[in-house]
C-alpha cells in the first residue's frame, strides 16, 4: 500500500485513521494501550472557554450495540488545557486536533485564538453538533445562518485547518455542509451521535441524569453510512466519517460511502489497539482487492 | 497493561457469586480497590470492571456476582479458556506502615477486602450482604471479621451501619465498598466520630481509564472520574 494520508491544508495526517472525540480523552490517557503509529491524529474531547463540570450523573447506559452518553462536554477549560494538558501531551507519538465547543461565537474563537500560538494543536474540530448542552452545540448544528456567521469568523481568526463536525440528525446539515464549503471549512467529521433516551424501568426514571443522550457505536453504522453518502453528494471537501465503526469492513464501508479518512470512537471502550487492527485489516483488503491506496476504495458503479 | 489472560480455576462460592482465578504474569504491585476492565469476547464488546480480589505470583483473582449478560458470561468461562484483562487500573488504598484498619463490605463490595491480607495490611472487617446466598467474604480470617446479614441466617441480623459504631476501634481507619446507600450512612458515623475514612466508589464505567469522563459518582463533591482519580476516594471528597 502506499503511503494512505488525509493532506489538510498542507498537514499530512497519516493514516487518515483518528480517534474520535471525547472518546480518547486527550490522548495521553491511551499511552501504553494504543500503537499511535497507526493513528492519524488524536481528537480531544471539546475545550470550552471556562471549566465545564459537565451533566449530572449517571452519564453513560448502555443499549444494545452501543451506547448513550450525556458526558456534557465536561472539560478543565482553556486555560487549563493549556498549562496542564498541553505539556502532559507533547510527547504523544500522533497528531493533536482539538475538538471546540461553546455557547457563541466568541466562545468559539477565544478558544481557537487561545491555542493558535501551539504548534502542536495541528486542527481544530469545529463540535456543532453536541446533543448534550443547552446552548450552543447542536442549535448551530440546526441553523445554516448562524453556523455560516461561526465558520466566517473562525475562518478569519486561523490559517489552520478547520474540520466542521456536524450532527446527522434532521436534514440541517446539507444546507450547513454546502454554506460551509463556501465559507472557508477544510472537511468535515461526520457523523457525532444520534439524539436518544434510554429508561430506568426499575427506578421509572430516565437512565440519564441528563435525561437525554446521543447514542453512538454499532448500533448506528448503517444510519451513519446513509448520512455519510448524502453528505458525499453535495460535496467535494474531505469526509473524516465515522459512527460505529468496528473492525476494517466498517471502515471499508465508510470509504464505499464517500469518506476520505475514518474516525474511531466507542470501539475504542472494546479495544483501544483497534486503530492497528484496523489499519491492517484495510491493508489485507485493499491488495486483494488489487487497489493502490484507500482512496481508490470506490463504489464500482458510481466511479 | 492489556493481555489475554487464561482461567485457571472458577468456583462458584454461593448462589450467585463465582470466584476466578486467572494466570497474569505481572510486576507490579496491586492495592485494595485496584481493578481490571474485563472482556471475553475477541471482537466488540464492552469491557465491565472488577476489582481485584486477591493477587500472588502470576495469578490474579475475582469475585464475580452473576448480575447480568456480561457478569453471567463471565462467571460461566470454561477453566482453560481466556478473557482480555486491562489493569490494574484506578487509584487503590495505600496505607501508611503500622495503621490499622477496619475494612467494611457491603454486598460485592466485600471483593477487594482480601486484599488487606494479601498485603499483610493490620486489618479488621465487617462485611454484610442481604442473605447466605448473596455472602461473598467467604474467606476473610474469622477471629478478625463480623459477619452481618440482613435476614440474619447468617452472622448477625442486620446491616453493617448497625454494628459499625460498637465494631470500630480507636486508632482505625475505614475502607468500605458497597451499596451507595451504605456508603452515605457509613461517611455520616465515621464523620461523627471523626474517624479517617476512605471509600471505593462505583459507577458505570466506559473506557475505565480516564478517557470518556462518563464515570462521575452522585455521592462525590465534584464530578471526577471514578476510574482514574478513584475508584477509592477520601471522606472530605464524599458529599
Ligand atoms: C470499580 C468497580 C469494581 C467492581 N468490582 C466488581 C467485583 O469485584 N465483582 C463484581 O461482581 N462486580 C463488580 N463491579 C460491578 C460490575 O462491573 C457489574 O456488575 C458488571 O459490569 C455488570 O455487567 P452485566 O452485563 O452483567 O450487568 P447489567 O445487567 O448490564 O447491569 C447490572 C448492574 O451492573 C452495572 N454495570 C453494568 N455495566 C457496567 C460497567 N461497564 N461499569 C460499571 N457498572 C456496570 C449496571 O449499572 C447495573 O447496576 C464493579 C464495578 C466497578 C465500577
Ligand atoms: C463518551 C463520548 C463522548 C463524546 N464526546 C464528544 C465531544 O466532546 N465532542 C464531539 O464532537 N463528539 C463527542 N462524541 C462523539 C464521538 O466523537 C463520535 O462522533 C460518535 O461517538 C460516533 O462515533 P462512534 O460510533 O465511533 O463512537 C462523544 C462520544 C462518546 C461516546
Ligand atoms: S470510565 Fe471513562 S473516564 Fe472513567
Amino acid at each position: 500500500m502506499t503511503e494512505d494520508f488525509l493532506s489538510l491544508r498542507g498537514t499530512k495526517y497519516s493514516p487518515p485513521i483518528f480517534l474520535a472525540s471525547g472518546t480518547a480523552g486527550s490522548g495521553k490517557e491511551l499511552l501504553g494501550f494504543t500503537d499511535f503509529s497507526y493513528v492519524g491524529a488524536v481528537i480531544t474531547k471539546a475545550v470550552t472557554p471556562k471549566p465545564r463540570a459537565g451533566n449530572p450523573p449517571p452519564r453513560i447506559a448502555p443499549s444494545y450495540s452501543g451506547l448513550v452518553n450525556s458526558i456534557g462536554l465536561a472539560n478543565p477549560g482553556l486555560e487549563s488545557f493549556v498549562s496542564e494538558v498541553i505539556p502532559e501531551i507533547e510527547d504523544i507519538p500522533a497528531k493533536i486536533i482539538v475538538n471546540v465547543a461553546g455557547e457563541d461565537v466568541k466562545d468559539y474563537k477565544e478558544v481557537i485564538e487561545g491555542l493558535n500560538p501551539f504548534d502542536l494543536v495541528t486542527a481544530y474540530e469545529i463540535n456543532i453538533s453536541c446533543p448534550n448542552v443547552k446552548k450552543g452545540g447542536i442549535s448551530f448544528g440546526k441553523d445554516p445562518i448562524s453556523s455560516k456567521v461561526l465558520i466566517e469568523k473562525l475562518r478569519e481568526a486561523t490559517e489552520k485547518p478547520l474540520i466542521l463536525k456536524m450532527t446527522p440528525h434532521g436534514d440541517e446539515y446539507i444546507q450547513i455542509a454546502q454554506i460551509a464549503q463556501d465559507s472557508g471549512v477544510d472537511a468535515f467529521s461526520f457523523v457525532n451521535t444520534f439524539p436518544a433516551v434510554l429508561f430506568d424501568i426499575e427506578k421509572r426514571t430516565f437512565a440519564l441524569g441528563n435525561k437525554t443522550g446521543g447514542l453512538s457505536g454499532p448500533a448506528i453504522k448503517p444510519l451513519a453510512l446513509h448520512a455519510v453518502h448524502r453528505l458525499r453528494s453535495v460535496t467535494s471537501l474531505p469526509i473524516i466519517g465515522g459512527g460505529g465503526i468496528t473492525g476494517y469492513k466498517d471502515a471499508v464501508e465508510f470509504f464505499l460511502a464517500g469518506a476520505n479518512a475514518i474516525s474511531l470512537g466507542t470501539v475504542l471502550f472494546s479495544d483501544t489497539d483497534s486503530p492497528k487492527k484496523i489499519f491492517n485489516g484495510l491493508k489485507k483488503y485493499i491488495s486483494r482487492h488489487g487497489l493502490k491506496s484507500l482512496n481508490d476504495i470506490k463504489l464500482k458503479n458510481e466511479k | 497493561m492489556l493481555t489475554r489472560a487464561k482461567l485457571k480455576s472458577r468456583n462458584r462460592v454461593s448462589e450467585k457469586i463465582w470466584h476466578l482465578v486467572f494466570e497474569l504474569p505481572f510486576e507490579q504491585e496491586i492495592y485494595p480497590g485496584q481493578f481490571f476492565m474485563i472482556k471475553i469476547d475477541e471482537g466488540f464488546e464492552f469491557k465491565h470492571p472488577f476489582s481485584v480480589h486477591r493477587f500472588s505470583d502470576g495469578v490474579v483473582e475475582f469475585l464475580i456476582e452473576s448480575r447480568g449478560y456480561f457478569s453471567r458470561s463471565l462467571s460461566y468461562l470454561n477453566v482453560g479458556g481466556t478473557a482480555q484483562l486491562t489493569g490494574p487500573l484506578g487509584n487503590g488504598f495505600k496505607a501508611k506502615e503500622g495503621s490499622s484498619v477496619l475494612a467494611v463490605g457491603g454486598g460485592i463490595g466485600c471483593a477487594p477486602l482480601a486484599m488487606f491480607e494479601c498485603l499483610h495490611y493490620k486489618a479488621r472487617y465487617l462485611v454484610g450482604s442481604k442473605d447466605e446466598k448473596s455472602f461473598p467474604g467467604f474467606d476473610l480470617p474469622p477471629e478478625k471479621t463480623l459477619v452481618v446479614t440482613e435476614n440474619g441466617k447468617y452472622g448477625k441480623k442486620g446491616l453493617v451501619t448497625d454494628y459499625f459504631i460498637e465494631f470500630i476501634e480507636e486508632g482505625e481507619k475505614v475502607f468500605a465498598c458497597g451499596p451507595d446507600q451504605m456508603i452515605i450512612k457509613l461517611a455520616q458515623q465515621c464523620r461523627s466520630r471523626g474517624t479517617d475514612a476512605y471509600f471505593c466508589l462505583e459507577a458505570y464505567m466506559a473506557c475505565g481509564i480516564g478517557a470518556c469522563a462518563g464515570c462521575v459518582s452522585p455521592l462525590l463533591r465534584e464530578y471526577k472520574k471514578v476510574c482514574s482519580d478513584g475508584p477509592v476516594f477520601s471522606i472530605r471528597e464524599i458529599i
